[in-house]
């Protein structure tokens, strides 16, 4: 399976550990997905990006990823308020959020749910059962899953 | 019943004095008797010293005084030691009333303050939980991602530097990922552990041999290859938490299972029997057992007496059962004989 270069689908990855970046990126690649990756270190660096603010000033914000992958532990702004904002949001209401971590705490669990998010996945701490993590992730979130079609920003 | 303020109480007081200084007056001059209507008089009296205390005995020994001067001035003609004998009563009761109602005061304080106490001890209580909801976050949380760095990139090494690698080099990678992955597990049964003392109790009348009964067959699903004859008692119904009992019947069960692993043939027992008058449930192997002089070991946090190499664990199982029976207000204990089984009780 290869998925799309050119597809234009992007991958919002918000990770604060280069690590956990490093290693979700090698994943992605192990399992031949190409998308192109765009990576916030912190809650605020992803919401600039969606809303088209602050370092992200000017983007064109009707480019809206298929799908963000969102770690829940960030500074400044953590996982679960970026996902109430994004909801909160016109053009990001129904962006479809995978909430990417390793906390295993009901609450955060049940809180993300609340909150709107659409999948919620375990880091697992076996490299080996994380590429086959990603690897369902992307053949679900960027070849089976039908995005909802959603009107360019404001 | 609330306290009437001190000036309400002033007031009473004086009312009662006033009426019964009265009723001397009345008694003495105006009826000419020598018998005295005093049952009022104890009403003052008794208001007087349960409120004030010792302070109080001004009022029985006004009445009193008032009584004799009445007596003398107004009807020393009467000789009688009636009046006398009264106004001794008067006092004596006002000082049993103050003694008794300074114990009672007393009694509240302290009660009062052990309330406090409690209160305090309580308040304490939560934030040490507090705390200890947010370590076991940052453990679930901080001290797995580390561990995944580790196992990553070991096998980021094993993949794209197979060539540079040789056979040793490769082996120290794996192991490497192996350890990383034990304290993966390590982390996790810490965390199950201390749920298990967390999480609210909801008792109920619970079928333990059913439960025993599901356990087993799920071992024995799994690896149908052994031959293990489970004997379990019928009809043991006992009062708990389900999903806490499930636990432990799952880690002694679990281990009778795993320590019969290296025997062809083996025999666990789930059954009941009597301590001390109370019902005792028990798990007993024929399996690899355990030498008693290391008993008081074998319910601590991270304790084996076998080694990984020998039957795989983390050394957390036993510890959860402890903490799960203790919570339920009972006793376990284990006998064991290395090679001959081991026995695990325990009382709810």
């Amino acid at each position: 399976m290869q998925t799309g270069e050119k597809n234009g689908k992007i991958i919002l990855l918000v990770e604060d550990n280069p690590d956990d970046v490093e290693l979700t990126l090698r994943a992605l690649k192990k399992n031949n997905i190409l998308n192109k990756v765009v990576v916030a270190n912190d809650g605020v660096e992803a919401l600039d990006y969606l809303f088209g603010t602050g370092a992200y000033e000017g983007r064109n914000t009707s480019v809206i990823p298929q799908v963000l992958l969102l770690d829940l532990k960030l500074p400044k702004v953590n996982g679960l308020e970026v996902l109430q904002q994004i909801r909160n949001y016109g053009p990001t209401k129904l962006l479809p959020v995978v909430v990417l971590t390793s906390s295993m705490e009901e609450h955060d669990l049940i809180a993300s749910y609340q909150l709107g998010a659409n999948s919620y996945i375990r880091k697992p701490v076996d490299f080996s059962k994380f590429i086959e993590a990603v690897k369902q992730l992307g053949l679900y979130w960027l070849v089976l899953n039908e995005p909802p079609v959603i009107e360019s920003a404001i | 019943m609330s306290e009437p303020t001190e000036k309400y109480k002033v007031v009473i007081v004086v009312i009662f004095l006033a009426a019964s200084a009265s009723l001397i007056y009345y008694s003495h001059a105006v009826l000419e008797t020598g018998v005295l209507f005093t049952h009022l008089f104890y009403i003052p009296i008794i208001y007087a010293t349960m409120w004030w205390k010792r302070k109080g005995l001004v009022v029985p020994i006004f009445l009193a005084v008032i009584l004799n001067l009445s007596h003398i001035y107004i009807r020393k003609d009467i000789i009688t030691y009636n009046d006398q004998i009264r106004s001794l009563m008067f006092i004596v009761i006002g000082f049993m009333v103050a003694e008794l109602s300074d114990k009672v005061s007393k009694g509240e304080k302290e009660l009062r303050k052990s309330h406090e106490k409690l209160k305090h001890n309580a308040v304490e209580l939560a934030t040490i939980n507090e705390e200890l909801v947010a370590f076991n976050y940052s453990v679930s949380h901080d001290l797995r991602s580390p561990l995944r760095s580790i196992d990553g990139f070991s096998q980021a090494l094993l993949e794209d530097y197979t060539d540079k690698l040789d056979a040793q080099g490769k082996d120290y990678l794996t192991r490497v990922r192996v350890a990383s992955q034990k304290m993966a597990q390590l982390i996790d049964d810490l965390l199950n552990l201390s749920r298990m003392t967390r999480t609210e109790m909801q008792r109920e009348v619970i079928d333990l041999s059913a439960l025993a009964q599901g356990i087993a067959s799920e071992f024995q699903n799994r690896e149908p290859e052994r031959h293990v004859e489970f004997v379990i008692a019928e009809g043991m119904e006992v009062n708990g938490d389900k999903r806490l009992l499930m636990v432990v019947l799952e880690n002694l069960l679990g281990n009778a299972w795993k320590f019969t692993g290296k025997h062809p043939e083996a025999r666990i027992e789930c059954g009941v029997t009597q301590v001390n008058g109370k019902p005792a449930y028990f798990v007993r192997d024929d399996g690899a057992g355990f030498d008693m002089t290391y008993a008081d070991k074998l319910f601590g946090s991270f304790q084996r007496l076998h080694g990984t190499t020998e039957f795989p664990g983390t050394g957390i199982g036993l510890a959860t059962v402890k903490r799960i029976v203790h919570r339920h207000g009972g006793l376990v204990w284990a006998k064991g004989e290395v090679e001959h089984g081991a026995t695990f009780y325990f009382t709810l």
